[in-house]
């Protein structure tokens, strides 16, 4: 009986683990470098052109599918339990990703270099600090 | 007084057990602070880099004030992502210190009933 107990002690006491973070997800990760990169070498690519081959229609499609993996990533942030923080940052990157393409397209073959890679930097910040935040639930 | 728990015959060491667990938890905790810390630096680190990019792109006009401004503004977007990233690795911090305390007691008492 009184081992029936601590049994019983023990199994509550292993439910009772604190979780106030979603499980760590590598395949996250990977989704973050991935896109992360992808963006970086756009800008790359951009700011080595010049004049007419800075047009933004060359680059439309990759801005179209660099926003389907965005939003790909922002649906998984959301669905995972307690991921408040990270649906936030997700949101904020997409947020700052569609104002740098949206300029684009309006300054089209005048958009600096300077801007382009000030556009860069940011968001390779950005990406580090969702990535901080997701490596830290490992 | 050192508190103990009789069980079949068998002490149970309360005192030692919770000592155990806030070892534990320390543990933990600061490991994670050290973490958060330089989370943290490297943040302002960042930030330091980019202002300083801003200036320098400023002064030597190859942005304009509208363009300045813009930038400033996409700082406090990345400051606020920066504060929800050090709430997750705090929270992840707190959560790995009570689990690692609730893993000593939880193998206390599996010794326990192993001695029962």
């Amino acid at each position: 009986m009184k081992k029936l107990t601590a049994l019983l002690l023990l199994v509550s006491l292993f439910s009772c683990r604190a979780a106030w973070v979603p499980p760590y997800n590598d395949e996250i990760v990977t989704q973050i470098n991935t896109t992360a990169k992808t963006i970086d070498k756009l800008y790359f690519e951009i700011s080595e052109a010049e004049g007419p081959q800075r047009a933004y229609a060359l680059y439309k499609d990759r801005y179209i599918n660099l926003q389907v993996e965005l939003n790909d990533l922002y649906r998984k942030e959301q669905a995972r339990d307690k991921s408040d923080e990270l649906v936030t940052i997700t949101s904020n990157i997409i947020e700052q990703f569609t104002k740098y393409k949206d300029r684009h397209k309006a300054e089209d073959v005048n958009i600096k270099t300077a801007v382009l890679e000030l556009q860069r930097v940011y968001l390779s910040d950005h990406f580090n600090t969702l990535l901080k935040a997701e490596k830290s639930l490992k | 007084m050192k508190q103990t728990l009789a069980f079949s015959g068998i002490s149970f060491d309360i005192d030692a057990t919770i000592k155990d667990m806030l070892a534990a938890a320390k543990g933990q905790v600061a490991t994670g602070w050290n973490d958060i810390k330089k989370t943290a630096e490297g943040f302002l680190q960042n930030k330091k880099k980019r202002l300083n990019m801003l200036a320098d792109y400023r002064l030597s006009n190859e942005i304009n004030d509208e363009e300045l401004l813009s930038f400033l503004n996409d700082e406090k977007t990345l400051l606020a992502s920066e504060v929800a990233a050090l709430k997750v690795i705090s929270k992840a911090v707190a959560q790995k210190a009570a689990n690692a305390a609730l893993d000593v007691l939880y193998n206390a008492i599996k010794k326990l009933i192993g001695l029962i």
